[in-house]
């Protein structure tokens, strides 16, 4: 029901406070009657204008009820204003993306955030980083985005200079009031002027502003997606969306703390992320500064609530088939499926997603090896915009309780969670200790103690144990002079691929330069079929550097380094995989962290791989730390293949034999023995440098780079 | 053989074309009667299905039943951002028109498809909607083909107080008098509030 006032002037302060009298006044009545209304079926309206009767009239739907000529009706001509009070809980979504525009001279990058919490930020900032540093290091720009999410940043020829190979990656931070901040993984991007068509083939016709589209296009790529990485601010537990339509030309919704106009259409819609209680939404449309039409309508968000959605199938049968001449067949059909989604939500902080599938099929062995792919779930792995059914429309789908079993489970407070289901392991704190696979099964993360001046959680323990669902394998291609290299296996993960191109000495095999190539950019990869398609073909020596060349052949060797995530034969599968990591603030400087990883050898790998870490951070600010890392590892963790003919035929070459040492490169993860690692990053000093000492005993190899050339005195 | 010895036999398993999801392929040793003097060997093929030909696809609408009769008409819009789920937990959201789709929803039973639920989730509505339409909804879909499944919410009744001068009010009895004039109308609009 609604309370209409009709006033010349709505933005008289006392119209909302009669209105309100009002309504307490026939709130009263009609409880008093038959106590079928309550309090929030009311909703407030005052609207600039005549109304339909003088003094006091009652229209249902529109048709005159009291005080207006019977039969009479009353058109609505005021706009419509939905709001809707959504007590589910809120999936955050932080995302940024960036494009390079201006010349080879003036380089200017743009870059544009999305977030859907809006209410709880603060300021947004774009970190630029250099290749090969890590984002928790000190960036070598920060660009402050505006109101409108967007920032540009303009690169002076000095700065260009420190971006080896003309890349870089950049990161989103948001910050709330408290400081906490979230965090997108990185992104890169290629320091190349936008191409001008006219050069090209010099149709300048219409082409131009196509081209011009496509770069506000790459802006937007990040709209509505989600590539959030770090997750410290803590979140509201439900949505307040306020959509109004039939608006006059040159309106704007003011609600909820924020001002839109409306589109061409007359539509605008503004959300906000609120906690649970009981909100009074203030609804007020002004034309040219005017208030026009104001509505306050009150809804309650929920602290406790669930949604379920269950189903039972049963079907049983017999079908005979008769044929002339041809004894009948008789089959039994018995068919049965049970399956339930659940998400909840207790004391407004405390989710809970459950989800279960089960067939008859899957009872005998409904805990067993949770090899049994569904085929049904094939549709992770199938972009829809890649395939040619096109719906023509914006809906949004997100996989809820992702699993590849028939289980999924999920219980969250704050940052913490305890799950069962398909996660990513995700270690990725230490440069030894790393690992980030897409596994099956239970996984859990806890963060405890607060947080330190910077940010950061105080305590943080991860650990997991599951069946990996994928296994992963690392090729090595010799260039061969084309652009086409087939991997040994297909069927990959989507975007598990890490795809780099080595420079090795001729002599002793040791890597002596390695650039990370990107997607779309340097290669295309197809991954129903394992076969990845370079940009440019790939020369099979690089020159050496000598004054004499003999032969066609000399040089050093260049490799293609694939490594890549494959959905593997449930016979090559390793029975389990499991790792622990605790980290502690001991105060705000210093931090100790232990990391211990585990795979069991399958049926077809050797022996287990362990590997064993601790590591010790002492930062004086964020940007200035001295890290040290020891790690040990034994077994055979993977074996790379080597391919000198595009991935015709491979030969196996082991990473790390038994009791043997491997050379340590950034790009072969988890082969090591006893090694340590010092890193000294400062922004006090001329030069930093990071140093990577293998054990003393064969291999030994001693790798000084520098970091950054920049000297900032702060 | 030795009698009474062991003997371990490997097959190989060629897939040919033509083949449906879900085939597990059996294999046993028969003596010269025909009894099986073996254990029976597995394999199962898991087919990936093909997305335009053998997946079903869903796709509808969540409308603005204005009229209530559970069926779009014309001049009934589509409700935004409003959120359906699926068992296997998947969340559906609508566009901006109110249109939805859910690509590969089930690969249906070849012979006599497969039963498929969809539930709208009423947080997503607005306030003061209700829905005019079955909620869960089951459908059988069929092999390959699409499914529809149509949501309608309306608000209820709307009964609406105009006020247009304030001062001529005499406050709650003016109110209460105009609204015991009109107790047919208001006692008919709040019945339909409270049957939904």
């Amino acid at each position: 029901m609604k309370l209409v006032l009709w006033r010349q002037n709505i933005a008289d302060p006392g119209t909302l406070a009669q209105l309100a009298t009002l309504a307490g006044r026939v709130e009263a009545a009609w409880d008093g009657k038959d106590g079928r209304l309550v309090a929030s079926d009311i909703t407030l309206e005052a609207v600039s204008g005549r109304g339909p009767g003088s003094g006091l009239a009652v229209t249902v739907d529109g048709e005159a009820a009291f005080g207006m000529a019977p039969g009479s009706a009353f058109a609505r001509e005021r706009p419509e204003v939905l709001v809707k009070f959504d007590s589910a809980p809120v999936n955050r979504r932080l995302n940024v993306s960036g494009i390079v525009r201006g010349s080879l001279e003036d380089l200017r990058l743009k870059f544009l955030g999305y977030w859907n919490y809006d209410s709880w930020i603060e300021h947004g900032e774009v970190r630029i980083f250099r290749m090969e540093d890590g984002v928790q290091t000190r960036p070598s720009a920060i660009v402050a985005l505006n109101a409108k999410k967007e920032g540009e940043f303009a690169i002076d020829g000095e700065l260009a200079k420190a971006f080896e190979g003309n890349e870089l990656k950049y990161v989103l931070r948001v910050y709330d009031a408290q400081g906490r901040f979230d965090e997108t993984a990185p992104k890169s991007l290629k320091l190349v002027p936008p191409r001008r068509f006219a050069e090209h083939d010099g149709d300048t016709n219409g082409r131009r502003d196509v081209h011009a589209g496509t770069d506000e296009r790459a802006l937007l790529a990040g709209h509505g997606r989600s590539i959030l990485s770090v997750r410290n601010i803590k979140l509201g537990s439900g949505t307040i969306t306020v959509f109004a339509r039939h608006l006059p030309k040159d309106a704007r919704l003011n609600a909820l703390g924020r001002s839109i106009p409306a589109d061409a259409s007359g539509k605008a819609v503004i959300e906000k992320l609120v906690n649970d209680g009981q909100h009074d939404v203030d609804v007020l449309i002004t034309v040219a500064e005017t208030a026009r039409y104001r509505v306050i309508k009150r809804g309650l968000i929920k602290a406790n609530d669930y949604f379920l959605v269950a189903l039972g199938d049963f079907t049983a049968g017999r079908q005979v088939i008769r044929a002339v001449g041809q004894p009948s067949q008789t089959e039994k059909i018995f068919d049965a499926r049970g399956a339930l989604y659940f998400k909840g939500k207790v004391r407004g902080d405390v989710l809970i997603t459950a989800m279960a599938d089960v067939q008859d099929g899957d009872l005998k062995d409904i805990f067993g090896p949770l090899n049994g792919r569904d085929p049904r779930r094939f549709l992770r792995r199938l972009d829809p915009d890649k395939h040619y059914p096109v719906y023509g429309d914006d809906s949004t789908i997100i996989e809820d309780a992702p699993t590849s079993g028939r289980f999924y489970v999920k219980i969250e407070h704050d940052n913490s969670y305890v799950m069962w289901g398909n996660f990513r392991s995700d270690f990725k704190d230490t440069e030894y200790g790393r690992s980030s696979r897409a596994l099956n099964g239970a996984k859990t993360s806890i963060q405890t103690g607060g947080m330190t001046i910077w940010g950061e959680p105080v305590t943080k323990v991860k650990a997991f144990a599951a069946n990996p669902e994928s296994q992963s394998a690392r090729d090595e291609l010799r260039g061969t002079g084309g652009s086409i290299y087939y991997l040994r296996r297909s069927d990959l993960v989507l975007g598990s691929e890490e795809v780099r191109v080595e420079v090795r000495d001729r002599q002793s095999n040791i890597t002596l330069s390695s650039r990370l190539l990107v997607r779309g950019e340097d290669y295309d990869v197809d991954y129903l079929q394992g076969r990845i398609v370079l940009n440019k073909p790939l020369s099979s020596t690089a020159d050496e550097g000598g004054v004499f060349t003999t032969g066609g052949l000399y040089g050093h060797p260049i490799v293609l380094v694939v490594q890549y995530e494959y959905l593997a034969d449930p016979a090559d599968k390793k029975d389990l995989i499991y790792g622990a990591r605790v980290a502690h603030w001991m105060n705000d400087h210093i931090m100790v962290g232990g990391t211990m990883l585990r795979e069991n050898g399958g049926r077809n790998s050797q022996t287990p791989f362990e590997l064993y870490g601790i590591d010790l951070t002492m930062r004086y600010r964020p940007g200035t730390f001295i890290k040290a890392e020891f790690a040990q590892s034994f077994g055979t963790a993977q074996s790379a293949y080597y391919s000198s003919d595009g991935g015709y035929t491979y030969e196996t070459r082991q990473l790390l034999g038994n009791g043997r040492t491997a050379r340590r490169s950034p790009s072969m993860p988890r082969s090591i023995s006893p090694t340590c690692r010092l890193q000294w990053t400062g922004n006090s000093l001329p030069t930093t440098a990071t140093v990577s000492v293998a054990s003393p005993r064969s291999d030994t190899r001693l790798s000084i780079r520098r970091c950054s050339t920049a000297c900032v005195v702060t | 053989m030795p009698a009474g010895g062991e003997l371990l036999l490997r097959l190989k398993l060629v897939v040919g074309a033509g083949l449906r999801p879900g085939t597990t392929n059996l294999a046993h040793v028969e003596d010269g009667t025909g009894a099986v003097i073996s254990n029976t060997a597995r394999a199962a093929v898991a087919l990936v299905p093909d997305p335009t030909l053998e997946c079903s696809e869903l796709i509808s609408k969540v409308f603005d039943d204005k009229n209530r009769n559970g069926y779009q008409d014309a001049g009934e819009g589509g409700l935004p951002g409003i959120r359906l789920a699926t068992v296997s937990g998947f969340q559906i959201t609508t566009d901006e028109h109110g249109r939805y789709h859910f690509p590969c929803a089930v690969v249906a039973d070849l012979r006599r498809g497969s039963n498929f639920i969809l539930k709208l989730d009423t947080r997503s509505l607005p306030a003061g909607y209700q829905l005019t339409t079955e909620n869960p909804r089951v459908i059988r879909m069929r092999y390959g083909r699409m499914g529809k499944i149509n949501f309608g919410a309306a608000r209820p009744p709307l009964v609406e107080i105009h006020i247009s001068d304030v001062g001529k009010l005499s406050g709650k009895s003016d109110l209460a008098q105009a609204l015991a004039a009109a107790p047919r109308i208001c006692t008919r609009a709040t019945g339909a509030i409270q049957s939904r």
